[in-house]
C-alpha cells in the first residue's frame, strides 16, 4: 500500500480538497454501464452531473489508479461502484481521497449473485444484464433520493422510465429468442451468465478458467471435447479476446463465434448502455435464431 | 412395610456400553440438527437457516423467476408508495406479471389480500408455486425513520416499512398468508452473501 500513501500525498499537494458544491450533485462512476444508468437517473435535475473516474478508453480490468483520478473523488458527493470484484481499485482510492462527504453507492448490495463458472465466488458481471440494469438504476435513484430528498421524485420517475425503456428491448429480444434453435452456448468467460439466464439460454462451458486467464492445452482440449459431445455450435466472445484461441476453437469444433460487448470501453454516454445492449440482443438473435 | 433396595454400580463393561450409547446419540442428533441448519457440506452453497433456500441453490429457471419477482415487487412497492393501495396484477406492466415468452412453466399470477397481509401468488403448470409475501404495518403505526432496511425490510416512498419475502413451495395458497408454513415444505428464497 506504499503506492497509495504516495498517491494520497500527491493528491493532497495538487488539490485543494474543496468541499462538494452544496447546490450541485456530483456522482462518480467506475464502469461504463454505471455512467449510462446514473445519467438517466439524474436527467433533467439541475446541477446534477455524472463524473467518470476512469479514462473511457481503458477497461477497468487493466486500470492502475492515477493521482488525477483520485483528485476527482475529492469533489464528488457520491460514487457508484460494482464492489464485488470489477473495481477493486476503487476502495483504496476512496480511502486515499479522504472525502468525508462521499456516499458510496454499492449497486450490487441488493442483487442476487450467481456463482462464477469455476469455483464458488460471486459473478461480478452483473452489469451485463437488462434486469440488473433496471434494478440497479432503481437502487442508484433511491440512494440519490436520500442524498437529495428534494429531487427524490425526479430520480425515481427517471429510474422507472429508464427501466421501461430497457424492458422494452428485453421483451422484444425475448419474443425472438423464445424460438431459438440453439439453447446452449459456450462463452469465453463467465461474464454472460446473467444475460443468458434472462433469455433461458444455458451455458455449456466457459473457455477461460478465470477471468483474464488463458486456458491450458488440457483445459482447451476438454472444452473442445465437451462442445463436440454436446453439439455446441455457438461461442460468445468479447471484443478483445485473443483471436488465435478462438481460431483454434473454431477449427476444432466448427462452431461460430459472435461478439457480445461488455460495455467496458469507449466514449461515456447516457445512451451507451441501451445502444450496445440493443446490438448485443440483435447478435444473440442472429446467433441463436437466424443463423442456425 | 420397609424394604431394602440394593444399588450396585454397573459392571465396567456395561458402564462403557452406556457411555458409548450416550456418545452415539449426542453425535447423531448434533449431526441431524447441523445438517438441517447448514447445507454447506451437502451442496457447497452458503449456509441457510431452516426453511430458507439460497438463490444460488436454485435451478437456473427458478433463479430467473426469482430475479423477475424482485423486479415486480419493486414496481408494486413504487405504486403502493405513491397511491396507498396495492396494484392488481393487471396494473403491473413489469415481470413476472407480463407475458413471458421464455417462461416454460407458464406462471399465472393473482393478488390475495387478508388484512395487512398481501400476497402475489404465481402458480405454474409445472414446478413450484411462488409467493411474494408482503406484510404491512398495523393501521396507525407511526413509521420509524431510523428503521433499518434490508432484504426483508423495505421502506416505501411514503416511509411505510414493510416486511417482504419470496417463497417457493407446492401447496395451494387459498388465502393471503403472512408467511407460508415451513412444515408444509415452503422455503423462503434468500440472496446469498457475496
Amino acid at each position: 500500500m506504499k503506492w497509495l500513501a504516495l498517491l494520497a500525498l500527491v493528491v493532497a499537494c495538487s488539490s485543494k480538497h474543496e468541499a462538494p458544491a452544496s447546490t450541485g450533485l456530483h456522482v462518480g462512476v467506475t464502469l461504463h454501464p454505471y455512467y449510462s444508468w446514473t445519467s438517466n437517473v439524474i436527467a433533467g435535475v439541475p446541477g446534477a452531473e455524472v463524473v467518470a473516474v476512469l479514462p473511457g478508453e481503458l477497461d477497468a480490468g487493466n486500470y492502475q489508479p492515477a493521482p488525477d483520478d483520485i483528485a476527482k473523488l475529492t469533489k464528488l458527493d457520491a460514487i457508484v461502484i460494482n464492489g464485488i470484484g470489477h473495481d477493486d481499485f476503487i476502495r483504496p482510492m476512496i480511502q486515499a481521497a479522504a472525502n468525508p462527504h462521499l456516499t458510496v453507492i454499492d449497486v450490487n448490495a441488493d442483487t442476487p449473485l450467481v456463482k462464477t463458472a469455476h469455483g464458488d465466488g460471486s459473478n461480478s458481471h452483473t452489469f451485463l444484464s437488462f434486469e440488473n440494469a433496471i434494478a440497479q438504476s432503481r437502487r442508484i435513484a433511491e440512494q440519490l433520493a436520500t442524498l437529495r430528498p428534494a429531487q427524490a421524485a425526479a430520480f425515481r420517475a427517471n429510474a422507472r422510465a429508464y427501466g421501461a425503456k430497457l424492458r422494452a428491448i428485453e421483451t422484444r429480444t425475448a419474443e425472438q429468442l423464445a424460438h431459438a434453435k440453439v439453447k446452449r452456448v459456450v462463452t469465453v468467460h463467465d461474464g454472460y451468465t446473467y444475460l443468458l439466464q434472462e433469455f433461458g439460454i444455458e451455458l455449456a462451458g466457459v473457455v477461460q478458467p478465470a477471468h483474464g486467464l488463458t486456458p491450458s492445452a488440457k483445459e482447451l482440449a476438454d472444452l473442445v471435447e465437451l462442445m463436440k459431445s454436446q453439439h455446441v455450435t455457438v461461442v460468445l466472445t468479447e471484443e478483445d479476446f485473443p483471436a488465435k484461441l478462438l481460431a483454434t476453437l473454431q477449427e476444432a469444433t466448427g462452431a461460430k463465434v459472435y461478439v457480445i460487448s461488455h460495455v467496458a470501453v469507449g466514449t461515456y454516454a447516457k445512451d451507451e448502455f441501451e445502444t450496445v445492449m440493443t446490438k448485443n440482443a440483435a447478435t444473440l438473435v442472429q446467433a441463436l435464431v437466424t443463423d442456425p | 412395610m420397609a424394604h431394602t433396595v440394593i444399588v450396585r454400580s454397573p459392571s465396567p463393561l456395561r458402564e462403557t456400553g452406556l457411555v458409548v450409547r450416550i456418545g452415539f446419540h449426542v453425535l447423531l442428533w448434533t449431526a441431524i440438527v447441523m445438517g438441517a441448519t447448514h447445507r454447506t457440506s451437502l451442496t457447497g452453497e452458503p449456509a441457510t437457516a431452516i426453511g430458507d433456500v439460497g438463490f444460488r441453490a436454485l435451478p437456473g429457471d427458478l433463479q430467473r423467476m426469482y430475479r423477475r419477482c424482485l423486479d415486480g415487487l419493486a414496481e408494486a412497492e413504487a405504486i403502493r408508495g405513491e397511491r396507498g393501495t396495492w396494484p392488481e396484477v393487471g396494473e403491473l406492466h413489469v415481470p413476472p406479471f407480463t407475458p413471458d415468452p421464455i417462461d416454460r412453466a407458464h406462471y399465472r399470477w393473482a393478488l390475495l389480500r387478508d388484512g395487512t397481509a398481501i400476497n402475489y401468488v404465481g402458480v405454474p403448470e409445472t414446478g413450484p408455486t411462488l409467493v411474494i409475501a408482503i406484510l404491512e404495518p398495523a393501521p396507525g403505526t407511526v413509521p420509524d425513520p431510523t428503521a433499518y432496511t434490508d432484504e426483508q425490510h423495505h421502506r416505501l416512498a411514503d416511509r411505510t416499512m414493510l416486511h417482504v419475502a419470496i417463497w417457493e413451495g407446492t401447496k395451494p395458497v387459498p388465502t393471503a398468508m403472512i408467511a407460508p408454513a415451513i412444515e408444509d415444505g415452503w422455503q423462503r428464497i434468500t440472496r446469498d452473501a457475496p
